[in-house]
């Protein structure tokens, strides 16, 4: 009697827990799970996409394409992808890191100063990419300037090199501030008596750093790399803004691939297996960092 | 403390000072382009002229049917709100069980959507307009609000079961025995609790609905009246790239307002960001 | 402590609420996208400067005046209808009329067959646009694409009396224009327009030396490469000799019309419609137009690169056939309608009077003149069309690698090992 009672409020209570779940469950699995099962199924088949013609199966062709590349469009992108995603992040977390150190204590002028290298992220992306074409374009701000001032121009955005320089600087500047507040708020979480005590027993404002503040960033290192290549692995708004992929396929990131190219043109099984790849590529390179740094944290906890 | 020089100071707050400047040069440059004709934004494109500035490209810009201002900053704001509200609603009941059930199907169910957080939104948006077509929400509002918010959902989850983990478990066992119901102690005494990390969720996720131009832009499509700002700026800029008139008033007006939330809220939005991460 | 926690409670009840209720209230606005039943017909327009919102409402009012047909007018949701159409089928909230794009190997199947129709035969081009003898796009004119304005004042500067009929000629135009210190000599533009601009200066010779160079390119006797290297060799060496820089391939093309008008540029290739423009904003130069040169000056001019002006097609999937065909048929026949469109952009069609803008004028004597219409390579259709999507984009992407220093040999075989792996793919 008394055990099916337990029972009972043991379903009832698993019934329960199952619905405090379900809507984040029902809106998750229905608008990411099943899209991404989609992705996996279409990537397998030539389909255009269009209701009415039907998908045909056609095994490992658009992976092997994929990496076949025979018109050498994909690997391009894959490389400006990688390179906007390894030296973007690099960049993102030096400028960050470098001005969380500098903005470390709270006065007036580093609580406007903070607030000020966050604002381009309110900007959104695309916008920001069309206010930088203009400033950096061929008729734009500063060559304008150049011009005016009897100089030659730079090629900003006409050059395949110096575009995607551009399209990096441009996303620097645009990122660097979210990784700013949460070097702050990591910066905050060092121990102050830690740091006094290292002072106290001679070590220098480097050697500080390198011994007490710096390993006890760590989580904080973790979660700003991941997340940065996380954001910048899918950048698109912003080349749609600054260069439109240009010059030639310069600046053509993989989503844009996705994006632009194979699901503009019909090419849906395609852009589903370049989708599938990303996300693979995307876990593969987390979980890497996550396990890398896991012995740099077990540092942190030690000094924390 | 003490042996901080006064130089050192010195050359800090130069440093920091020329640095802001330097962030604030592409705000001057549009505002200051704004006001002006084409020809002087050629030949001066960061001074101006009183005598010659101008309202009128402004004007054209409000005035630009593919880019309704006010309508847009509608739109976009309750994308902002009720992305929120459904991601935030949905995840504080799932979080609150996951971290409270420790048998190996929650957890099991924490892995199922952490792993969401490694799937750029963007890049499933071709195949997530195939669930919405059949679920007939292709084209409408509640279909774009349902796909943001399910992108939000892994992260928002992730963090509030975190931290709920932190909360000590005394205080919703003591509820419990005076004999209040799950959701009334979820809602009355948990949430209330998870005030700052629901903040920092509401910011990130407000930022990102905010930033958003892909998924407006093919969820929605031309048959919709509803423009976001980002759609209603690229479709009006987007072919006018370099005519000066056109793109420095209407990025003007896309970001004024923006920016004036920014500024009044910032303490909150920047303090909310550090609180969550930290707590997090 | 009671009212704290009744206040607490009663805000954690409407927050918990609030999920619901918003997603209730977004049901009750929402299902606004498709409004096919109600017996109006959507349209989806390109939106140009010359073709403004405005002008579109203004052109359907008769026809909704007299049909009582609700016609609504959608600009793309993209930077063009091409590049919004494909995510529409797929949505399956593609309009009912499709103005600007020609079906292509995907969507072909999704256009309504409009040969039944009698008024659709009449139509200008409607027979090389057909594929088979089906027409699935009608349009109202002809447009011509393979121009060159030219500035000639700076031509006579340049002590060029007569306008180039042969590459040879033309070549020596541009150094003598360089000469001179034009800032560009021939001048290209960013995005869709360089490969547009290259593919119309070589319609001519292309012609003359492969007839239907489409059909052969599809049966395999040519490739793309062989057909398109030699205007790259051309292309390069303006490049070369510094008339053409890379900040032209990423400068937009209302900017290059601009710097035309402004005086800075001696050549400019541009279709028929830049004419509009021209009158829009007539420069303080005489302005000039030659057809794109031939290497043979016996075959000049040569066969004229032409577009179907105001190309529409009617979705397979409306749910308002009578209504959309209506609508194409009053667009396409209807002398005010045509007259109306004619001011929009300007076209050649036969009885219609030729515009009172003299930068259209001349365009006109140079069709009148060619020997004959090709369709170009960036609107595959009908029987001309490759058999494979997206060929403008990337045209110009690997067009855009010459300015970069590309040797042409490689980019013309890029360009036919894109098109083996498209036409298999």
């Amino acid at each position: 009697m008394a055990r099916t009672t337990t029972t009972r409020r043991g379903v009832l209570s698993g019934l329960a827990n199952g619905l405090m779940t379900l809507p984040a469950a029902a809106v998750y699995t229905g608008l990411t799970v099943v899209p991404v099962g989609y992705a996996v199924y279409y990537s397998f088949t030539q389909y255009n996409g269009i209701p009415s013609q039907a998908p045909t199966w056609v095994g490992w062709e658009n992976y092997a394409r994929i990496i076949a590349d025979p018109i050498g469009d994909l690997r391009p992108a894959a490389w400006v992808t990688l390179v906007i995603a390894v030296v973007g992040a690099f960049l993102v977390n030096g400028a960050a890191l470098g001005l969380a150190l500098l903005l470390r204590r709270t006065t007036a002028l580093n609580t406007f100063a903070r607030a000020v290298m966050f604002y381009p992220h309110v900007l959104s992306a695309l916008i920001v990419g069309f206010l930088w074409q203009a400033i950096l374009g061929p008729q734009g701000a500063v060559n304008n300037l150049l011009e005016n001032a009897g100089r030659s121009t730079w090629p900003f955005l006409s050059d395949p090199d110096w575009a995607l320089v551009t399209l990096i600087g441009v996303i620097v500047w645009a990122q660097f501030g979210v990784q700013l507040v949460l070097y702050l708020a990591g910066l905050q979480a060092v121990s102050p008596e830690l740091q006094e005590a290292a002072r106290l027993d001679g070590a220098g404002g480097p050697q500080v750093f390198r011994h007490v503040t710096w390993p006890a960033l760590a989580p904080t290192v973790t979660v700003t790399i991941v997340t940065s290549i996380l954001s910048l692995l899918k950048v698109y708004d912003v080349v749609l803004g600054l260069t439109n992929g240009g010059p030639g396929d310069a600046t053509q990131t993989w989503a844009y691939e996705i994006l632009a190219v194979s699901f503009a043109n019909n090419k849906v099984g395609l852009a589903c297996a370049q989708a599938v790849l990303l996300v693979v590529v995307a876990g593969v390179l987390s979980f890497t960092i996550i396990a890398l740094r896991r012995r740099a944290e077990e540092g942190a906890e030690a000094v924390g | 403390m003490t042996r901080t020089s006064p130089i050192r100071t010195a050359v800090r707050v130069a440093v920091v000072a020329v640095l802001s400047a330097a962030m604030l040069v592409p705000m001057y440059i549009m505002v200051v382009n704004a006001f002006k004709p084409q020809q002087e934004i050629l030949l001066s494109p960061l001074g101006f002229d009183l005598a010659t500035l101008t309202t009128d490209h402004i004007a054209a810009a409000w005035q630009n049917t593919s880019f309704p201002v006010v309508e847009g900053y509608a739109v976009t704001l309750f994308l902002v709100l009720a992305c929120n509200v459904v991601a935030i609603g949905a995840s504080v009941p799932a979080a609150y069980t996951i971290a409270r059930t420790p048998t190996p199907l929650f957890r099991f169910l924490l892995f199922f959507f952490v792993a969401g957080m490694f799937v750029p939104a963007q890049i499933i948006l071709v195949p997530a307009i195939f669930v919405l077509k059949a679920l007939g929400l292709m084209g409408t509002l509640p279909g774009l609000v349902l796909f943001m918010s399910s992108t939000m959902i892994p992260f928002t989850l992730f963090i509030f079961s975190g931290y709920i983990r932190m909360l000590p478990r005394s205080l919703d066992e003591a509820a419990a025995i005076d004999g209040a119901g799950r959701q009334r102690i979820l809602w009355t005494i948990v949430f209330p609790l998870m005030r700052p990390i629901v903040a920092t969720a509401f910011i990130l996720n407000a930022l990102s609905a905010w930033n958003d131009f892909v998924s407006p832009q093919l969820i929605l499509g031309p048959g919709s009246q509803f423009r976001t700002i980002t759609t209603g700026v690229y479709a009006a800029v987007s072919t006018y790239t370099t005519n000066y008139e056109i793109v420095f008033p209407t990025l003007l007006l896309a970001v004024v307002p923006i920016l004036l939330i920014f500024v009044l809220m910032q303490r909150h939005i920047m303090g909310g960001l550090s609180a969550g991460a930290v707590k997090g | 402590m009671s009212t704290t926690f009744l206040r607490r409670a009663r805000g954690a009840v409407v927050l918990g609420m609030a999920p619901v209720l918003a997603l209730a209230a977004c049901g009750s606005e929402g299902g606004s996208g498709d409004a096919a039943d109600d017996g109006s017909v959507r349209m989806l327009v390109n939106i140009t400067d010359n073709l403004t919102q405005a002008k579109w409402e203004e052109l359907v009012k008769p026809f909704e005046d007299e049909t009582g047909i609700d016609v609504k007018i959608e600009g793309p949701s993209g930077q063009s209808v091409a590049e919004s159409f494909p995510a529409l089928l797929a949505a399956g909230t593609a309009p009912d009329v499709i103005e600007s794009i020609v079906p292509g190997p995907d969507t072909a199947p999704e256009v309504l067959d409009l040969t039944e129709y009698e008024w659709a035969s009449g139509t200008p081009m409607a027979d090389l646009y057909s594929t088979d003898g089906t027409i699935n796009v009608v349009g109202v004119g002809m447009q011509a694409q393979s121009l060159m304005y030219y500035n000639a004042d700076l031509f006579k500067e340049a002590g060029i009396t007569e306008p180039p009929t042969t590459w040879d000629e033309l070549d020596d135009a541009l150094a003598a224009l360089d000469e001179q210190g034009v800032a560009t000599p021939i001048a290209f533009a960013s995005d869709w327009a360089t490969g547009v601009q290259v593919q119309e200066i070589w319609h001519p010779q292309q012609n003359v030396t492969t007839p239907g160079w489409q059909q052969s390119v599809a049966d395999g006797s040519s490739t793309l490469g062989d057909q398109f290297q030699p205007v790259f060799e051309h292309v390069a060496d303006w490049i070369d000799a510094g008339y053409t820089t890379a900040d032209d391939v990423a400068t937009d093309s209302g900017t290059q019309e601009a710097n035309f008008i402004a005086g800075d540029v001696g050549v400019y290739p541009m279709g028929s419609w830049f004419s509009t423009t021209l009158a829009a904003s007539p420069p303080e130069f005489e302005v000039g137009v030659f057809a794109p040169p031939v290497d043979d000056a016996a075959d000049a001019p040569g066969p004229m690169g032409a577009t179907l002006a105001f190309p529409y097609m009617v979705w397979k999937g409306t749910a308002n056939p009578d209504g959309a065909t209506a609508l194409v048929e009053y667009l396409t026949t209807d002398e005010a309608a045509i007259a109306a469109q004619a001011d929009m952009d300007s076209f050649s069609r036969e009885g219609l009077e030729p515009s009172s803008n003299e930068y259209a004028g001349m365009v006109q004597e140079l069709s009148d003149a060619a020997p004959s219409y090709v369709v170009p390579g960036n609107q595959t259709v009908g029987d001309y069309a490759l058999p494979v999507a997206g060929f403008n984009p990337k045209f110009t992407e690997l067009v855009q690698g010459l300015w970069q220093g590309r040797a042409p040999a490689d980019v013309a075989g890029d360009l036919t090992a894109w098109y083996e792996a498209e036409k298999l793919g």
